[in-house]
């Protein structure tokens, strides 16, 4: 499973991962026979979110950019959604905008600080400071005047009855166990799609990128080309993240944007690690549960625990919890060498 | 004409002033350490905390500026010998651990003080220059934001500790040179860059009030400021300041305070483009 | 200027690859490189060399585009060169090797000469590819070991074998016996004499054993200009290049 560690990440994934991802889909598939309509809705909303943190610790693990505002994707994925679907009813062509707008965005976004030559940390602050403007920009847009099409964007309430998805061919939305299966399989698609990437050329050149980027230029690599098509790709998926969250809730809203949600997704992937691709999806499922466990004792104590959390990991548990689980489990059965020695020289 | 100008020009000092003041203690600390704290909005938050609590329980107001200054400086020095301390060198460790400390503060305040916002009010009043009506405290700000530049400039050139420090900006070797661990150095540096952060919101809460959530209405514009201004303190807070002050000032006043952060958003972008490590990135002496 | 250039076996008798005309670099008010003409033929082993500061690595890397000259022109094929990307000099058949050990740490032999060979558009079969070059430079027993464990001499051999992968025509090194053993070095110097056979080599470097056996002409710089250039015995023997250079206690 964690066999997407770098220097083994451009090899074909081995059968046992095959078999994992086999046997994920069935137990996904049949889940909903067992458990409530209660759990099915927070389940598909971890999964949702998954792929938010997917895109953030793809970006980050695989291709070495730090992006802090991959809200502005969701966010943008998700009032897309809304807006085109509110103003023309077809639900299914909204996602494909959902998804279209926000790697347009992150095309311009990344052009302008990947060929800018912007520093790596400069680039991160700046992509939270995107973020939080547009949070501020959509919720001060409160007034009648801004509509856009005939769906007002009503400011920082947000907007409600966002439509389900409905299909050509389908007699009504997806009910509560239908956006279950799509929520689950978006995110085992794009997690396959992710791990099948790495062992591409242009998976191993972001690879490569990420490792040196100035011994790739020297090879002839034009590394920001590819760094912006990762940006890009990155952004696609945060928008898809962000389209499903409208499709779950039928509601948008500036929160979307905001630092709060920023910083949760930096947390999912830190807790979860950022060499792996399960590392994040683990990562998201564990504190969505605490979140939803302290939220119902209050906004301000989710808020300090999260903070407590983050720095913890980044004092304590750099790798996050899969590596450093991983790693204490290698030490207590004792496979030294016997393993591949990928494990130690990695550090993305 | 002339008071249409001179209406522009009040605005836009008071809007320089503010970023001046909001973006000089994060400047400092990112100029001589290298390390941006995302949790200068929260300094910000608690000193004005700290000014709104000192100022109910009877002192004046000015010594209620110099105790959350002090305050959120000792607070600061704490911050730097738990956290900070470990992370040198680690420029993207210490982005995430002070966002986490952000967010422990934000929601520390909101459990134990509630999340309403407080205030305090001010009588200063306005004096009328020609035709003009104009706030005695934004005026008193300005002088503040001032002020702040000057003491810094002045403890960095004239005193040891401000050698050290500079010394210390250029080559970490040379505050052991000099007997002193670049540890303390680097302690001082981030309480007094702390300091400054607390009285700013000290300074501002008249004006803006004070909610856990203040830091955030701050955080962008100060970060904005403090990359474009690059890595000497001074030179870089003063120019990006005004830079973006007026800028600020003039959208914000022209259409809103929201088409104001896109406009600095936007010239920060260029500029970076243009200089990508800010005004000041390419400069060797100076502070 | 011209008597400078020694009179003596004629240099490598092929065309002129590499040329560069009055190429200049001043940072701030100090002039690293000072209006250089430099003439390279194909098929040549050309050494620079030249005590610290004289401005040598400054003029390697506005050929490799590391650095942007302030003036003059670095001309290959008729092509001006000067300002270009690394990247872009790198697809014209350069390839770069600094002084440092730049290598993909993280990743094993294999992927490095796997993203090497990748590079050059010509390349189809990648894997057979690393396996020969593995095989030229020595290191095909260490193809799946991570290049960050390996040793000093192991990972310069492994950037050698990633900048030829490329198949360039023109190879720039910059001190790749630097930090290596005798034996290592020998083998270095080896390898570079094979590669010779189907590349022009510049290297900047300080090892005069190592210059020996591989130099046929060398190029010597002092205070940002050519000094001197020659074969390497006239360059050995000259009393100007014995003063500036080994009378400083080099």
């Amino acid at each position: 499973m964690a066999q997407e560690f770098a220097s083994d990440a451009a090899l074909p994934p081995r059968p046992a991962w095959w078999a994992f991802v086999a046997i994920s889909v069935i137990v996904l598939i049949t889940l909903p026979w067992f458990v409530d309509i209660s759990l099915q809705l927070s389940l598909s909303l971890a999964f949702v979110l998954s792929l938010l943190a997917l895109s953030m610790s793809f970006l980050w693990g695989y291709v070495g950019i730090l992006s802090f505002g991959q809200t502005v994707f969701y966010g943008l994925g998700g009032y897309c959604y809304a807006l085109f679907a509110m103003n023309f009813g077809y639900t299914g062509w909204a996602m494909v905008v959902a998804l279209a707008l926000p790697a347009l965005f992150g095309l311009v976004l990344g052009y302008f600080m990947i060929y800018g030559r912007i520093s790596d940390i400069y680039l991160s602050v700046i992509t939270l400071v995107v973020t939080l403007i547009f949070e501020k920009a959509i919720r001060s847009t409160s007034g009648p005047e801004y509509v856009v099409g005939s769906v007002r964007l009503n400011g920082q309430n947000g907007i409600p009855g966002v439509p389900g998805l409905q299909l050509p061919g389908m007699s009504e939305p997806l009910s509560i166990e239908g956006v279950f299966y799509l929520a689950s399989m978006a995110m085992v698609v794009v997690y396959v799609g992710l791990r099948l990437l790495l062992t591409t050329p242009f998976g191993r050149i972001l690879v490569g990128i990420r490792e040196n980027e100035r011994r790739m230029q020297l090879l002839g690599y034009d590394s920001r080309r590819y760094k912006l098509a990762a940006f890009v790709l990155s952004g696609a998926i945060a928008g898809l993240s962000g389209a499903l969250y409208a499709v779950w809730g039928n509601f948008v809203a500036p929160e979307m944007f905001n630092l709060n949600q920023a910083a949760q997704v930096v947390i999912w992937v830190i807790v979860g690690g950022r060499s792996t691709l399960i590392g994040p999806i683990v990562g998201t499922g564990v504190i969505q549960s605490l979140t939803v466990w302290l939220g119902a004792s209050g906004v301000g104590q989710v808020t300090l625990v999260l903070g407590f959390i983050l720095m913890v990991f980044v004092l304590a548990f750099r790798e996050g919890l899969l590596p450093t689980l991983g790693a204490a489990w290698r030490a207590i059965v004792g496979r030294s060498g016997a393993m591949r020695n990928a494990r130690s020289g990695h550090h993305g | 004409m002339v008071q249409q100008f001179a209406t522009g020009a009040y605005l836009v000092l008071f809007s320089v002033s503010t970023l001046v003041l909001i973006s000089l203690g994060l400047a400092v600390i990112f100029g001589l350490m290298r390390v941006i704290n995302l949790a200068h909005g929260e300094f910000i938050m608690l000193g004005a905390y700290c000014c709104v609590f000192s100022v109910k329980a009877g002192m004046p107001l000015w010594a209620a500026f110099a105790v959350s200054a002090l305050a959120i400086g000792v607070f600061g020095v704490f911050v730097e010998r738990v956290i900070i301390r470990h992370l040198y060198g680690r420029l993207v460790d210490t982005l995430l651990a002070t966002w986490g400390l952000s967010l422990f503060i934000v929601g520390a305040v909101t459990t134990f003080l509630g999340p309403q916002g407080q205030g305090i009010a001010t009588d200063f009043g306005n004096i009328s220059v020609g035709s003009l009506n104009l706030s005695v405290y934004n005026l008193i700000l300005s002088a503040i934001a001032l002020g702040m530049l000057a003491v810094t400039w002045v403890l960095a050139r004239h005193t040891r500790f401000g050698l050290l420090i500079r010394g210390t900006m250029q080559n970490a070797e040379i505050a052991s040179a000099m007997g002193v661990s670049p540890d303390r150095v680097y302690m001082v540096t981030f309480g007094f860059g702390s300091a400054l952060a607390g009285l700013a919101g000290a300074v501002l809460v008249p004006l803006t009030g004070v909610s856990p959530t203040l830091g955030l209405a701050f955080v962008a514009k100060a970060f904005i400021t403090v990359i474009t201004g690059g890595q000497l303190p001074l030179i870089g807070t003063a120019t990006a300041s005004a830079l973006f002050g007026t800028i600020d000032g003039i959208l914000a006043y022209v259409y809103s305070s929201v088409v104001g952060e896109v406009g600095l958003l936007i010239v920060a972008v260029i500029v970076l483009r243009l200089l990508p490590s800010g005004i000041t990135g390419r400069m060797r002496s100076g502070l | 200027m011209d008597e400078r250039i020694a009179k003596g076996p004629a240099a490598a008798g092929g065309p002129v690859l590499l040329q560069t005309r009055a190429l200049e670099k001043r940072f701030g008010g100090v002039i690293a490189v000072s209006k250089v003409d430099f003439t390279l033929h194909e098929g040549e082993i050309r050494c620079l060399i030249g005590p610290n500061g004289a401005g040598k690595s400054t003029f390697f890397r506005m050929l490799s585009g590391q650095i942007k000259p302030s003036s003059g022109e670095v001309l290959m094929a008729g092509v001006n060169l000067a300002g270009h990307e690394p990247f872009q000099i790198a697809r014209r058949g350069v390839g770069i090797k600094n002084q440092v050990p730049d290598v993909l740490n993280g990743l094993t032999v294999r992927e490095n000469l796997w993203l090497a060979a990748h590079a050059h558009p010509g390349n189809r079969n990648e894997a057979r590819i690393v396996d020969e070059l593995a095989q030229r430079v020595g290191i095909g027993g260490i193809l799946d070991r991570l290049v960050g464990e390996l040793s000093h001499g192991q990972r310069q051999w492994v950037e050698i074998a990633s900048v030829i992968a490329t198949e360039p025509r023109l190879v720039l090194l910059d001190e790749p016996a630097a930090g290596m053993t005798d034996e290592e070095t020998a083998q270095t110097a080896e390898l570079i004499r094979e590669l010779n056979r189907r590349a022009t080599i510049i290297v900047v470097e300080h090892d005069m054993q190592f210059i020996e056996q591989i130099a046929q002409r060398v190029t010597v710089f002092h205070q940002g200009a050519v000094l001197l250039e020659g074969s390497f015995e006239q360059v050995v023997s000259n009393p100007v290049v014995r003063d500036v250079y080994l009378g400083r206690g080099h």
